[in-house]
């Protein structure tokens, strides 16, 4: 079981009268087969936030520590767009980031590929897909390298509303079936209601401003008058923060 | 009627040869030889019966081997020069002007220096290539490393994917257009500078042989010549360059059977010809 910890995470840039604070003493814990969604408004530091978790930026103070049994966890990333490697095919796109390139790491690629329907798709390259079939190449990428954590950064925010649809379904049936820890970014509140059970709703200044479970079962259709009800209520809170403009 | 482009294309042909039929007999005795001496001319080469020095096969092997040796050389400076230009701007701004110079002299300027300072032989043809070339394989690979995607670069690193697998599938293969361009391009004009030199500063190779037939006045050997020059370049784009880049380029759906290479490094060397434009 993968152990999250983030404690007093500060993230200045710059220095003096022009020094920007990104995040303010973020702490927070998340554990086991959990799928968190981190919220908030544009330049909230919802990006700095994910870039120190997975270690592409250093933070000012404060530390992040991802476990897996006491020993580093190993991390997987799906990015706002998929990122693929246009020169190489769909399946060598999934090989690049194995640790070895094996039967069986060709046989763990191909599973996750059939999960995202893109099993027939193996021999084409990502120009050959639509944005769609691309971000799920991106999807099984991550899942393929079998990692403890799965970061996402707003994965879906480029897609059409249906495409969208379809693959936040998917991604809860490979959440449901992995049983990972999920670090998810958006900017959605309904996406990240229909997703998640835990909501780390961020205000501007880079301050955790609440963290709200969302106890329903699942799956989720954002028809649905609870999960309608539990949007409403998110989105209250980004209210009362004064997120929206009202 | 269709007008095909193939038909229009063998048509121009045609018509050529039949303007050059006709024009023949205007000229007082050998100075335009009829197509039918020309074509006899390099049928006799071809198959080695020659009143030069060497056939046409020795003439284009020892340039050939001229060509090869000079590029390679200019391939090993100018991608590491090219390399660092694009990762530091202090390097860049060192050897813009040289490279802007370069790309702007004529081949002929570097024949003849090469000529003074070597004398007859190999070494005027070879560095005449290398400085021809140089520039164009430095300008390339500076341009591909500015275009490195920096997205999948971070998309390796956060997957821990290894320093050499990310040389090897990120940076190289973005960086295979751009060297590409450099190829074909560098090859290009210095095929161009080599003949040159071989005209002024070397006592055998194709542009020596052109320059024999010339002194013998000969004018089919020249026309002959003239035309092995034009085969030999059209070997070169169709059998070398097309083949190479649809194997590289597959993934590119662009990349059809209908856009020639030569398109595709066009568009790049105007890019990179733009952009040496803006920056100064």
């Amino acid at each position: 079981m993968a152990d999250v910890k983030v404690e007093n995470l500060r993230k200045i840039f710059g220095s003096g009268p022009t020094a920007v604070r990104a995040l303010q003493d973020v702490s927070f814990e998340a554990s086991g087969h959990t799928f968190v969604s981190i919220v908030g408004p544009s330049g909230c530091g919802k990006s700095t936030l994910l870039n120190i978790m997975t270690g592409i930026e250093t933070p000012t103070s404060g530390s992040v520590t991802i476990t897996e049994g006491g020993s580093p966890a190993r991390l997987g990333y799906v990015f706002q767009s998929a990122r693929l490697l246009p020169w190489r095919t769909v399946m060598d796109n999934l090989l690049f980031v194995q640790q070895t390139r094996d039967e069986e790491a060709r046989k763990r690629c191909m599973r996750f590929l059939e999960m995202v329907h893109l099993g027939d798709r193996a021999d084409n390259y990502p120009g050959e897909l639509s944005g769609g079939m691309q971000q799920r190449v991106g999807i099984a990428r991550a899942f393929s390298i079998e990692p403890d954590v799965l970061f996402m950064d707003e994965p879906f925010s480029h897609l059409d509303a249906i495409t969208a649809r379809t693959l936040r379904r998917e991604l809860h049936e490979l959440w449901k079936e992995t049983k990972k820890t999920v670090i998810f970014v958006t900017h959605d509140v309904g996406e990240a209601v229909e997703l998640s059970n835990r909501i780390l709703v961020f205000a501007k200044g880079g301050i955790l401003a609440d963290d709200i479970e969302i106890d329903l079962p699942f799956p989720r259709d954002s028809a649905d008058e609870a999960v309608a009800l539990a949007k409403a209520r998110v989105l209250k809170r980004f209210e009362d923060l004064n997120l929206i403009a009202s | 009627m269709v007008a095909s482009p193939r038909f229009a294309r063998w048509a121009s042909l045609l018509a050529f040869l039949a303007f050059w039929q006709f024009v023949v007999p205007f000229f007082p005795t050998d100075l335009i030889p009829s197509p039918a001496r020309v074509l006899q001319f390099m049928w006799d080469e071809v198959r080695g019966i020659t009143l030069a020095r060497a056939t046409v096969w020795e003439a284009f092997g020892i340039s050939l081997r001229r060509l090869s040796l000079g590029f390679l050389l200019a391939f090993a400076v100018g991608v590491p020069i090219g390399l660092i230009m694009g990762v530091s701007r202090a390097i860049e701004n060192f050897f813009q002007d040289f490279v802007v110079v370069g790309l702007a002299m004529p081949s002929l300027v570097w024949a003849l220096l090469t000529g003074v300072w070597f004398g007859m032989g190999d070494g005027a043809p070879i560095v005449t290539v290398f400085l021809a070339a140089v520039p164009f394989v430095i300008i390339n690979t500076f341009e591909g490393v500015r275009d490195v995607p920096k997205d999948l670069t971070d998309m390796a690193r956060a997957f821990q994917v290894s320093r050499t697998r990310t040389m090897r599938h990120v940076i190289l293969a973005s960086l295979m257009p751009f060297f590409f361009a450099s190829l074909r391009y560098g090859l290009a004009n210095g095929w161009k500078g080599l003949v040159l030199a071989e005209v002024f500063a070397a006592t055998e190779g194709a542009g020596w042989t052109i320059q024999y037939w010339r002194d013998a006045h000969r004018a089919q050997g020249v026309f002959g010549y003239a035309l092995f020059f034009v085969i030999f370049a059209l070997i070169l784009e169709r059998l070398v360059f097309q083949r190479f880049a649809r194997r590289v380029f597959r993934w590119r759906p662009e990349i059809g059977a209908e856009t020639t290479i030569s398109e595709m490094a066009a568009d790049q060397f105007r890019e990179a010809a733009t952009d040496t434009d803006e920056e100064e």
